[in-house]
């Protein structure tokens, strides 16, 4: 303890100089503590952002649908299926749902949509997407009665696309899983806007019932989606939900060359082989923390090692004289790696409050992503970010940049220390070196 | 994502149409057959072009589609007249009874019986698969104007000890094309077609054969087309013509929502 007092005594001595370096240090930290924060909240968003409304966390198909989605690889689905799901301790909510990719439109135009049949309760407990809704509602409990045209709700791209809203016919045309063709009129209920860019540009939901008709799929469906309370460990918890389905956890090699029976079984994946894009972006960014720590830090490292430096030469008589009076070079070698600690520490600190309210302050009232675009928002790998993020704190983000902005002071301090505890005593009083 | 093309049906006359306009032997400038020289490529070309055109057709057509998952069979209805105006109907099978698609100068529009509405096909669609089958939308726009879309370059070719007049067309650079290049098979007395081939970069990606050749209003005309993917050897599109009538007074209005709907409904 007491060469830490003598280490804030040495740097108060230059208060100016160790101020500033001070000042960089608690920058650094603050900043690092920031970026992590917010890192972290756009990271979260992201993953949400692209599985919460489309992929969910963890999805279940056959095989030969998982490997080319065709409309007759389906897979007969009971409420006995739903409830053994259910029972999975980790399990939220699941929704069944058949697709169809068809074409949409009227006489003056038309485009390829991605027809999704959907339980209406079902799904909006599993996904976002009835929270979504900008015109109109969300789709009926039960379908209308023939022959009054089936409710849609339509992704807000594609009803801009069509320049049709809510209480306008549509025609859907598309292969059913017979092979034959699937037509019928629908009316749009809804527009919904939920951030995901594949349901905004292109989904057109449907009522699962009118979708197993039109598709000729009856009591059949192609995928279930589920929620998970955690989307991290959305790994465990489709092991778990094969384990009870007795599934696979995962796709055959070659799943064109595989026999049939292997075709037609199911198989559970989590999100991150989904959407093995987003899972890599996310491993990629926690890598890049790495690169972000070497650029700050050694900003502040090279800092704390010229003040170091300077004041140890400053410093040499005085030093020479201790020396010559019995203080031993390690002792001398401790006393400077201290003033870097003390310096690393103290700055650390001041920078992880500044960091901490700023970040703080961001977690709660998020960060406006219109500041970087002119155009309101910007759609990355899928996801649209229109609103804020929110910056995220954790142990690890507070505590992590200080802790290693104390190593790198260490270091830092290594060769100035080294060299001042290298000191002759003789030549340096007399100012031979 | 899913390529859509494959499940994506969307209606537009292809070949068959084109088969439909084979037929108008009145219309078409006679062969001039050399069996030694090489004929005049803008006349063979035109004469091909002008097999596709007609005054006014009126066909019943089989289609048989062989895919992965089985195979099955249309029977579709067809009506021309000139060079764009179009318009089949499905008759059978009683699910897609009805289903039609019409074609006229301002584009292609798919007709939904159960919605009783009309969908426009984008032209963006051009390339899709038609109804299921191997046929593409792309077929049908494309096919009245080989001399105008393409260049063509005329050759012989010996093939089973047979010979063929061999046209080689290439793309002109702005023309809506998806194939790089196209190679027909065509006898030299009579300029039957007996095969095409279509392909993309250097590798033939389907292969049309024209068989079953009948002498309808004085004209040589394929009355069976089998198109066939390269890359699924297992699968084919085959269309037969069960009737053809050539050259006879098809109304005007035939060609118009009204006319879709009254011939489709009925």
């Amino acid at each position: 303890m007491i060469s830490a007092k003598i280490g804030f005594r040495n740097l108060a001595r230059n208060r100016w100089r160790s101020g500033l370096t001070l000042g960089g240090i608690a920058l650094s930290v603050a900043f690092m503590v920031w970026i992590l924060g917010f890192m972290e909240g756009w990271m979260g968003e992201m993953v949400r952002g692209a599985t919460a409304v489309e992929t969910g966390q963890v999805q279940i198909h056959t095989v030969a649908f998982a490997e080319a989605p065709r409309a007759y690889r389906s897979f007969p689905l009971d409420s006995a299926m739903l409830d053994t799901i259910r029972s999975v301790g980790e399990v939220q909510a699941v929704t069944p749902r058949v697709r169809f990719y068809g074409l949409v439109g009227h006489e003056e135009k038309s485009q390829v949509a991605q027809i999704l049949g959907v339980d209406p309760t079902l799904e909006s407990r599993t996904t976002p997407v009835a929270r979504g809704i900008t015109e109109g509602r969300w789709l009926a409990e039960t379908p209308p009665d023939y022959p009054a045209p089936r409710e849609a709700v339509l992704g807000e791209g594609v009803a801009r696309q069509l320049r049709v809203g809510e209480g306008d016919e549509l025609v859907a045309f598309f292969e059913a899983a017979d092979g034959s063709l699937g037509n019928d009129l629908l009316q749009v209920v809804g527009i919904v806007r939920t951030g995901n860019s594949m349901v905004d540009r292109s989904a057109v939901y449907l009522h699962l019932a009118d979708a197993q008709f039109l598709g000729a799929l009856d009591g059949e469906v192609h995928e279930l989606v589920v929620k998970t309370d955690d989307l991290t460990r959305a790994r465990e918890t489709s092991r778990a939900l094969a384990a009870v389905l007795g599934a696979r956890t995962e796709m055959p090699e070659d799943a064109e060359e595989v026999p049939d029976e292997v075709k037609n079984a199911l198989v559970v994946r989590p999100w991150q082989e989904i959407l093995p894009s987003v899972s890599q972006m996310l491993t990629v960014s926690k890598q890049s923390y790495f690169m972000t720590y070497i650029l700050i830090y050694l900003v502040a490292a090279v800092g704390i090692l010229n003040t170091q430096r300077m004041s140890a030469l400053e410093r040499k008589r005085e030093f020479g004289v201790l020396m010559a009076i019995g203080m031993r070079p390690r002792k001398m070698f401790r006393m400077i790696v201290t003033e870097s600690l003390v310096l690393g520490s103290l700055g650390g600190i001041l920078g992880t409050a500044l960091g901490l309210v700023v970040t703080w302050y961001h977690s709660v009232a998020g960060l406006d992503l219109g500041l970087f675009t002119d155009k309101g928002g910007f759609t990355w790998m899928g996801v649209a970010f229109t609103g804020k993020i929110y910056a995220i704190l954790s142990p690890t983000i507070i505590f992590q940049p200080v802790v290693v902005m104390v190593f790198v002071a260490f270091l830092a301090g290594l060769w100035p220390a080294v060299k001042s505890a290298r000191i002759e005593p003789a030549p340096t009083i007399a100012g031979r070196t | 994502m899913e390529r859509i093309e494959r499940n994506v049906r969307t209606l537009a006359p292809s070949l068959l149409l084109s088969g439909a306009l084979l037929v108008s032997g009145a219309l078409l400038p006679c062969p001039a057959p050399a069996q030694d020289s090489i004929p005049d490529v803008a006349r063979v070309m035109d004469y091909i072009d002008d097999l596709y055109r007609s005054e006014s057709s009126h066909s019943i057509m089989r289609m048989t589609v062989d895919r992965e998952r089985g195979t099955r069979e249309l029977r579709l209805e067809a009506w021309t007249k000139g060079d764009d105006e179009a318009l089949i109907v499905i008759r059978s099978p009683a699910r897609e009874a009805g289903t039609a698609t019409l074609m006229t100068d301002d584009g292609l529009w798919n007709y939904a019986p159960r919605a009783d509405r009309l969908i426009r096909i984008p032209s963006g669609l051009l390339s899709e698969s038609w109804m299921g089958s191997h046929f593409t939308n792309d077929d049908l726009m494309r096919e009245t104007s080989y001399l105008d879309d393409y260049n063509a370059r005329l050759s012989r070719a010996e093939e089973d000890e047979a010979t063929y007049l061999k046209a080689t067309l290439t793309p002109k650079p702005d023309a809506p094309v998806v194939y790089t290049r196209l190679v027909f098979f065509i006898t030299p007395d009579s300029w039957v077609p007996t095969r095409a081939e279509y392909y993309d970069g250097e590798e033939v990606v389907r292969t049309m054969f024209f068989e079953d050749v009948q002498t309808i209003s004085g004209r040589q005309i394929p009355m069976r087309m089998i198109l066939q993917p390269t890359d699924k050897p297992e699968e084919e599109t085959v269309v037969e013509y069960l009737e053809l009538e050539l050259n006879i007074p098809v109304e005007d209005d035939l060609f118009t929502r009204q006319g879709l709907r009254r011939e489709a409904r009925g």
